[in-house]
């Protein structure tokens, strides 16, 4: 045998082993709609590098002034540039901006399942993402995104999984590809919109099992840890870490950052805790106080003080539980309204529900599938409808609201 | 374009996709992601051009081809991707020199692994070679035999005489 017959032997034994990846026209298709759209990024206005609140920062420069007095200082943020209360009551999903206080809804996304197989789907995600120019979301092609606190960049995966995360600044800006050591099922920015936590995945985390006879077989999770990615240095550091087995949550099971971006958490479904936390190396750490004691998305309250908490009081679905005090306090039905969940905190005193039309005691016109986004005054003052309702959460079709830091 | 050149060009890719994607991969020495990368970033180019392109299949593959050598004239790198090591169970010779041979490849550059694919996987004569990479066929001659021998540098056992299934060259 000459040289060369090794030669094309061994490029042909070789090619066996390249794997055609699934949906390969799909994504060619995808690309070059992106590439039609260009990486537009949101962004809504506001230039605050650390977000409202206070946080603990290394020496940083305030108001063109260093303080080098103390090795850490704390830095009151640039106010926001508006914590006007903005919505779009009559739509669902809305047209212009929903915003509250501290927090916006600058991206959402509308859900379907695809069907793959006889007994396998699919999550898919349309995601829309709110244009200051335009003053109004507009669809992108991406198949993950997340706004940086302040909004001025975004995070995007190409599809789920990734190999790598894109980083979006600007209207139009390029995007900066960051490749990933383990494929990447979902990106989230820490609240200091310095470092990206990517939650790894083996396979399509958005996967399941189609219900037969409204019983739905669980799909185990492929989870395999995270990632942290620095955005100033470019470097990226994963840890292992596959779900406990106990728990209950299906496919996906994304990491949070805690509030202040020192942890990370995921949701445990055994007790004691609703979440378990680790640093940002991979270890297991107590969490904030009262953090693990909801599974409410609103979580506790940005000055600390509440807590969703379950209520004994029939006439409402939720309460507030002061950490300090105990005191549970429920929110009741206003101004025609259920509240059936937490979802954000606006500031100190109002909070983002999804909230239903009431039809007497517990009960919704509809179902209770079909809600809006409601902000409400946890003192019981006026609550302000912020989107129209959506028709039925649990049907393809629906839309999903996503927080950020105004 | 329409529904229905959607609906071809998705019938083109999954027929094609496995051929197509074998040859992104000899193509990236053997790295899955890159090949993905290249394969799409071809597949993206044809697309664009779907109504005047007559033979697709040729022309992702010239896309291929071009596109992975601009790469690596713009990066002055290759992508190298080690293939899996020595320990394999049947420990015959002939298994031994091909992971060694598959090592060498992947340590080309990508236009020298270029013309070897195109010589020896694809089995076009030189002039045909010379056309799809935009060279003279001086070049692709003087291309593969360097490339032959650098392979000879980097794996010393390939060099001849050298012994396959125990059959010895002298």
């Amino acid at each position: 045998m000459t040289i060369d017959e090794l030669v094309r032997r061994t490029l042909r034994d070789w090619s066996d082993e390249a794997r055609v990846p699934s949906d390969l026209a799909s994504r060619v298709l995808r690309r070059r709609r992106r590439s039609g759209v260009k990486a537009f990024a949101v962004v809504a206005g506001a230039t605050a590098a650390v977000v409202a609140g206070a946080l603990t920062v290394p020496a940083l420069v305030q108001k063109g002034q260093v303080d080098d007095s103390r090795s850490a200082v704390v830095v009151l943020t640039e106010p926001s540039p508006s914590a006007e209360t903005v919505g779009d009551p009559e739509s669902a999903p809305p047209r212009t901006l929903v915003a509250a206080g501290g927090t916006a809804v600058y991206s959402y996304y509308v859900w379907d399942q695809v069907k793959i197989s006889d007994d396998r789907q699919v999550l898919t995600r349309a995601w829309s993402l709110y244009d200051k120019g335009g003053q109004t979301y507009e669809q992108t092609p991406w198949a993950w995104l997340d706004v940086a606190p302040g909004g001025e960049s975004v995070a995007v995966l190409e599809q789920v999984p990734a190999r790598r995360v894109g980083v979006v600044t600007g209207r139009g800006g390029e995007v900066r590809w960051i490749d990933l050591e383990r494929p990447a099922g979902a990106v989230r920015w820490s609240p200091d919109a310095k470092k990206l936590l990517v939650t790894n995945y083996g396979g399509n985390p958005d996967e399941s099992y189609v219900p037969v006879n409204n019983s739905q077989k669980m799909m185990p999770t492929s989870r395999t840890g995270y990632t942290v990615v620095d955005l100033d240095s470019g470097q990226s550091a994963f840890h292992a870490l596959e779900p406990d087995e106990n728990n209950r949550f299906g496919g996906r099971q994304d990491f949070s950052w805690s509030t202040d971006g020192t942890l990370v958490w995921e949701h445990n479904s055994t007790p004691p805790g609703t979440k378990k936390f680790y640093d940002l190396d991979g270890n297991p750490r107590p969490g904030p106080p009262g953090a693990a004691e909801t599974y409410e998305a609103a979580g506790v309250s940005p000055d600390g003080r509440w807590i969703p908490a379950q209520t004994p009081d029939k006439n409402a679905a939720m309460a507030l539980k002061d950490v300090r005090t105990g005191e549970v306090l429920s929110v009741k039905p206003i101004d025609g309204q259920w509240i059936e969940q937490l979802v954000a905190w606006a500031d100190d005193g109002h909070v983002i529900t999804w909230a239903c039309e009431s039809k007497g005691f517990n009960s919704c016109v509809g179902s209770e599938f079909r809600n809006r986004l409601l902000l409400v005054d946890v003192n019981g003052g006026e609550a302000v409808p912020l989107t129209g309702y959506r028709e039925n959460n649990q049907k393809p079709g629906s839309w999903e609201p996503v927080f950020t830091r105004r | 374009m329409d529904a229905a050149e959607e609906r071809r060009f998705r019938e083109f890719v999954s027929a094609r996709s496995p051929a197509l994607m074998r040859l992104a991969y000899l193509l990236t020495g053997g790295d899955q992601h890159a090949a993905e990368d290249l394969l799409q970033t071809a597949l993206a180019r044809t697309v664009a051009r779907w109504r005047s392109v007559e033979a697709p299949e040729a022309y992702v593959r010239q896309a291929m081809y071009r596109q992975q050598v601009s790469w690596w004239r713009r990066r002055r790198e290759t992508v190298v991707a080690e293939p899996p090591g020595r320990a394999l169970a049947d420990g015959a010779h002939g298994v031994d020199l091909r992971i060694d041979m598959r090592r060498a490849l992947a340590k080309l550059t990508a236009r020298q692994r270029a013309v070897l694919v195109l010589r020896y996987y694809e089995d076009l004569p030189e002039a045909e070679v010379a056309g799809i990479l935009g060279c003279s066929v001086g070049t692709v001659r003087s291309t593969a035999h360097r490339s032959l021998a650098r392979l000879r540098e980097l794996a010393p056992e390939l060099r001849e005489p050298y012994t396959i299934f125990g059959e010895a060259k002298a």
